[in-house]
């Protein structure tokens, strides 16, 4: 389990998140939702232990993330923003991770890599947008991590290849409990995958808790229709 | 440390020290390859002693390159999101990287040695000059074996240091071109602000002494520079000890890379990665070296510029560098927001000590004198005064003499440094009497420190100050005075010139037996060097008889004797002068006498080469550059009547 309690995070003059709590379950797919510069990718690179929270506590199964290599080889993270290693090919990529992941699955890389369609010993940097992403999504697979923190994961992936990957997530998240953490503006998508939606609004969570309660509070509502609810709807009330 | 992202490290960039290891390897085992059957013992020695410049730009360059190289992930959020999201520590990452750069920093310089170890093992190279080795002391750097590794030892020394420096700037930068810039600048920064210091006190403060300056020093604030100088010279000098010289140097420099290895380590581990792209990461850096730049830069320019601007030079580039380095810093040209009041009231603040201490001297440097109780020694030097004959003085009395001494040119301060300003030196004008000297007064205080003057003045000050008078005019302070007496008939000899004194510089004792009766003319002089006439008086010195020369020496002491305070500073001859060179051995020389001898220079100089040891022991030889005009009337009698009798 996922635990963040009092948050805060600021840039300066400027305050990202402030006082943020949050819970995602073991097993759950979490919907991290909110508008542009809502402070999303601030939170998930906390929860990533690339930033240093300012104040407050973020926990996986009661540890603190940051700075411990155990709890990090736990999470698999694909950022918004790839990067690979100078001139690597998905192969010494996966050499790389095979050394710093002892949960490697090797019959996972090459499944995926297979599924994929991708060519292991070409240079990532001259693959195309999508691939790199489907490249970022078979290294950190095969790590076979406890939790998956996915920010803008589907962006320049063709429908197909969406399916073939949301197949693999999921079927980790029914057979070995996978914890799943994706922050999208693409609703549609995450109606259909996720169990728990969280919105942030205002620097903290305004809402956070299962989507098909929400759905039959607020009369069946689409997910679309509830961000734009719980971000407008209610303040008008 | 991470065994996986060292693998990797070492596997990425093995390309950069591939390279390194050509360069180094071109610059010195080729080389002595390609002499290989008249392999010169200099490139040789060259290599082993820390002067192949090839080697010496490798072990500065390669460690800035890779440290930016290892670090390189720093510069890019991409990079740094992802890299800090991976099973890593922040101390895991730092030390992995760390040590990974730290093993590619050193790897060519280790190949390269093992490649000289070979070349000597072989026996291959055949030196066409090999007695060079013999006249090394014992324990000297040599092309062997010891020397090989010693000369690996001092390069993992230096990379290591280098490096240190450069991990430092890698953790507080935000981009790869500042991370350049500091790795290079925090390895030069100390030296550039010591230089600065100096250079201020030389241009502004009144009196200030070189003596207090230590060149030496300065070399060791750095393991490269350190090497280069003060190594060599204590090996070649000291032998055995000086190898323990250079290993504790290295122990210092080893100490002092943990230091700052440990200290961006810290550093790392509060990396704010938010702030990647910026210049600096840390507001403090971006504060420190902003102040930097603009004290170094005004600093420069000002200085250099002095003579034309004065201080308007420090106050328009101290403004221009401020700009530039906020620029820098900040990363965009709109500088001017409330952002930059902090850091402009901090420059102003900084540049208003600067120019306070050293150009206002709001410490009152320039007057310092000590009080007569606080003063052990002094030790006196007057160029141009009693033949540039130095005092070292304790007697109380004697002290409270140049205290006086002291006094009377501070109270003469500003006047003399508007009219040394002003001054147009010409030989006119020295003609007249209204010649310049330096007066070099160096304090050894009770408390154990220092104080030390170099002032300069007008003869006329001079022949006016009775501090300088009591000193001079006291017998009893004089060394000169007993020269004759010490001296012995049977070992000295006298000849009116020798060539070039540079020459005997390198001639080893044996052959200085044939350099001092040299067949070399005297030469009289009539106010220029071009009308000058040549007087063949050199074989009737070298022909006289000891008892004659004795009475020479005499004549010169009793001159000396009854010469008149004024006389004895410095003014232009009148008419003809013989310039006379007198050896004296001294076979009953003591340290101490041997100390105060040394100092003779300009007009009684007494001139010592290498080092005493090269000699024998007590056998010293004093040599004596009089310029005799009329206040010399015995000698001028003696040396007029050696003329008229070759006549």
């Amino acid at each position: 389990m996922i635990q963040v309690r009092g948050l805060a995070k600021s840039f300066g003059d400027f305050t990202a998140l402030k006082d943020l709590d949050m819970t995602v379950e073991t097993g759950s797919v979490y919907g991290l939702i909110g508008v542009n510069g809502s402070g999303k990718t601030t939170l998930i690179r906390q929860l990533t232990g690339v930033l240093r929270p300012d104040a407050g506590s973020i926990t996986i199964d009661g540890v603190p993330v940051y700075d411990d290599i155990d709890v990090k080889k736990r999470v698999g993270y694909v950022p918004d923003e790839l990067f690979f290693m100078g001139n690597y090919s998905l192969n010494a990529m996966a050499s790389f991770y095979r050394g710093l992941y002892k949960s490697w699955n090797e019959e996972r890389f090459r499944a995926m890599t297979e599924s994929f369609g991708l060519k292991p010993g070409q240079r990532l940097s001259r693959m195309s947008k999508g691939m790199q992403k489907q490249a970022a999504f078979i290294l950190v697979m095969s790590a076979m991590p406890d939790y998956l923190i996915l920010d803008e994961p589907i962006d320049g992936l063709d429908p197909i290849m969406r399916k073939k990957l949301w197949g693999y997530i999921l079927g980790d998240v029914a057979d070995r409990r996978l914890t799943v953490l994706i922050s999208s503006h693409n609703l549609r998508e995450l109606e259909g995958i996720c169990d728990c939606i969280g919105i942030i609004k205002d620097k903290k969570l305004g809402f956070e808790g299962k989507l098909d309660e929400l759905q039959n509070e607020l009369s069946d509502m689409s997910l679309e229709e509830i961000f734009i609810y719980e971000m407008e709807g209610r303040n008008d009330e | 440390m991470n065994k996986a992202l060292f693998k990797e490290n070492i596997k990425r960039f093995w390309p950069i020290s591939a390279v390194a290891a050509l360069i180094y390897f071109m610059s010195g085992p080729f080389l002595l390859l390609l002499q290989k059957d008249n392999a010169s013992v200099f490139t040789a020695r060259n290599l082993v002693s820390n002067f192949n410049l090839g080697f010496l730009f490798m072990d500065c360059a390669l460690p800035v390159i890779i440290c930016a190289a290892v670090f390189m992930y720093l510069y890019r959020m991409n990079s740094t999101v992802v890299m800090h999201s991976l099973p890593f520590s922040r101390s895991s990452l730092f030390v992995t990287n760390y040590l990974s750069g730290m093993v590619l920093s050193t790897a060519p310089a280790v190949l390269t040695a093992l490649i000289m170890f070979a070349i000597k093992a072989s026996n291959v190279l055949h030196f066409i000059d090999d007695t060079v080795w013999n006249s090394l002391p014992a324990g000297a750097v040599s092309w062997s074996t010891g020397g090989i590794a010693l000369w690996l030892a001092i390069t993992l020394v230096d990379i290591f240091f280098v490096f240190s420096l450069c991990s430092f700037g890698a953790v507080i930068s935000g981009n790869m071109v500042i991370c350049l810039l500091t790795g290079c600048a925090l390895n030069l920064v100390v030296q550039g602000v010591i230089l600065a210091h100096y250079a201020y006190c030389s241009t502004f403060l009144f009196g200030y002494s070189d003596n207090s300056f230590n060149w030496k020093w300065l070399a060791s604030i750095h393991p490269v520079t350190h090497f280069v100088t003060n190594n060599s010279q204590a090996l070649r000098q000291e032998g055995p000890s000086g190898m323990k010289f250079i290993l504790l140097s290295a122990a210092a420099y080893i100490a002092v890379s943990c230091v700052v290895s440990v200290l961006a380590w810290a550093v790392y581990k509060k990396r704010a990665n938010e702030r990647t792209g910026d210049s600096y990461v840390f507001g403090a850096a971006g504060f420190i070296i902003g102040l930097l730049l603009v004290f170094l830069g005004s600093s420069a320019v000002g200085l250099i510029f002095n003579d034309s601007f004065g201080l308007w030079g420090f106050v328009i580039s101290g403004v221009c560098c401020f700009i530039i380095a906020q620029m820098i810093i900040r990363k965009t040209p709109k500088i001017f927001d409330k952002g930059i009041l902090k850091p402009m009231a901090a420059a102003v603040v900084m540049m208003a000590v600067v120019m306070g201490c050293y150009i206002f001297d709001l410490t009152g440097y320039e007057s310092r004198v000590p009080d007569v109780s606080d003063v052990k020694t002094v030790h006196l030097r007057t160029y141009d005064v009693n033949f540039g004959f130095p005092y070292d003085l304790e007697d109380p009395q004697a002290v409270e003499a140049v205290t006086l001494l002291h006094k009377e040119i501070v109270a003469h301060k500003d006047e003399l440094m508007t009219q040394e300003a002003d001054k147009e030196y010409t030989s006119e004008e020295d003609a007249e009497d209204e010649g310049w000297t330096w007066i070099d007064l160096d304090y050894e205080l009770k408390s154990g420190r220092r104080l030390s003057r170099s002032m300069k003045m007008p003869y006329k000050y001079l022949k006016a100050s009775e501090g300088l008078k009591t000193i001079v005019m006291t017998g009893s302070y004089n060394v000169f005075e007993g020269m004759v007496e010490r001296a012995d008939p049977e070992n000295i000899t006298m000849n009116a010139n020798v060539n070039d004194w540079g020459d005997l510089t390198e001639t080893n004792a044996e052959k200085y037996g044939d350099v001092q009766y040299a067949d070399v003319p005297v030469t009289e002089y009539s106010g220029s060097a071009a009308e000058a006439a040549t007087i063949e008086l050199d074989k009737k010195i070298a022909a006289l008889s000891g008892e004659e020369k004795i009475r020479l020496l005499e004549a010169i002491s009793d001159d000396y004797s009854n010469m008149p305070f004024e006389a004895l500073i410095m003014s232009s001859p009148r008419y003809a002068t013989y310039g006379l060179w007198i050896h004296v051995e001294y076979d009953d020389m003591d340290e101490a006498l041997y100390e105060q001898l040394s100092g003779y220079q300009s007009r009684l100089y007494y001139i010592w080469f290498r080092e005493k040891t090269d000699y024998q022991p007590q056998s010293y030889v004093e040599n004596v550059n009089l310029e005799v005009d009329e206040n010399w009337p015995r000698t001028m009698a003696f040396l007029d009547g050696l003329l008229e009798s070759g006549e």
